[in-house]
């Protein structure tokens, strides 16, 4: 997929990959994979800005005697989340109109 | 490659990045290769699945300011040597230092400005082109007009191959802009890491 548009997608993917339940890295990964082509290092810059725009929290809890790192998502995630959901018929309309025009 | 070897290769490419980003990192790497393991990969398959140290280590450094970096790189030097040498030395210096610094930034920025107005020098060229053409092609049809139909289709003619080259320079002007956008961003990088692993290589 085109980059600029997986960059936009990707921090709605996380967010919701943490929605229902608090969720650490490795899960996170497994869990957006199968749908979109993400990588390792590619996540952390996408944690990162998460965190700095205050969409999500961390924590780090306590587990096999070493600590690891806990993603919450905030009110101001969840809101971006319906933002996303929100600008989806637009988007169906955009899509519409592109496979419209390039059929003719 | 083994978690401890790829948690102290990484470090030593992050040298010269702050601490805290180091830290941060190396937290978050370790954390991933702990997690697979727990899930029964391999030590090596899981340390082989986070990708090259060069597109990690690359990330972290666009991800981070430059005046954060030059500051660690500051803060580090006063720590190592002995920190009233170093800056009577700095103080001393100075004359020397001081005119060559900005002489550097003075080549970079020229070089800056030289490589721009190559590209706005062409795009006028571009632009002269065509206003030429339309010119011609003006003139040419007001020679027909005129009946002086050789003169006219001449200049017609020019006209019309400025036009037709200039679609073709117009082309190749966008590829020209966008490939020296692309070069600046990227010696921009360049800049910034040369501030980063430096320390590592000498170890």
């Amino acid at each position: 997929m085109d980059v600029q548009m997986k960059r936009g997608l990707l921090d709605v993917c996380v967010l919701a990959a943490i929605q229902s339940e608090d969720s650490y890295g490795y899960q996170i990964i497994k869990d957006i994979r199968p749908y979109v082509d993400v990588s390792e290092s590619t996540l952390y810059p996408i944690l990162r800005r998460l965190e700095e725009g205050r969409l999500l929290t961390v924590r780090s809890v306590e587990h096999n005697g070493r600590l690891r790192k806990y993603y919450h998502i905030t009110d101001a995630g969840k809101a971006r989340i319906e933002d996303f959901k929100g600008d989806w018929p637009e988007m169906e309309k955009i899509y519409r109109f592109i496979t419209r025009e390039v059929q003719v | 490659m083994s978690r401890d070897a790829f948690i102290g290769e990484l470090r030593h490419r992050m040298a010269g990045l702050p601490q805290e980003a180091v830290d941060r990192t190396v937290e978050y790497y370790s954390e991933l290769i702990a997690d697979s393991m727990e899930d029964g990969v391999a030590e090596e398959e899981a340390v082989s699945r986070l990708g090259s140290l060069d597109e990690i280590v690359a990330n972290v450094v666009k991800e981070t300011p430059l005046t954060q970096i030059v500051q660690t790189r500051v803060q580090e030097s006063r720590k190592k040597g002995g920190s009233g040498w170093v800056i009577a030395l700095l103080i001393l210096g100075a004359p020397v230092w001081l005119p060559l610094l900005i002489a550097a930034l003075a080549v970079l920025f020229a070089l800056f400005i030289a490589l721009w107005a190559v590209v706005i020098a062409l795009w006028a060229a571009v632009t002269g082109v065509i206003l030429a053409g339309v010119a011609a092609v003006a003139a040419g049809i007001f020679e027909l007009v005129r009946l002086h139909v050789p003169q006219g289709l001449v200049l017609l003619g020019g006209g019309l191959v400025c036009l037709g080259l200039c679609a073709l320079l117009f082309l190749l002007m966008k590829l020209i802009t966008v490939g020296t956008v692309k070069l600046c961003k990227w010696i921009w990088t360049g800049i910034k890491s040369l501030f980063v692993g430096k320390k590592g290589k000498a170890q």
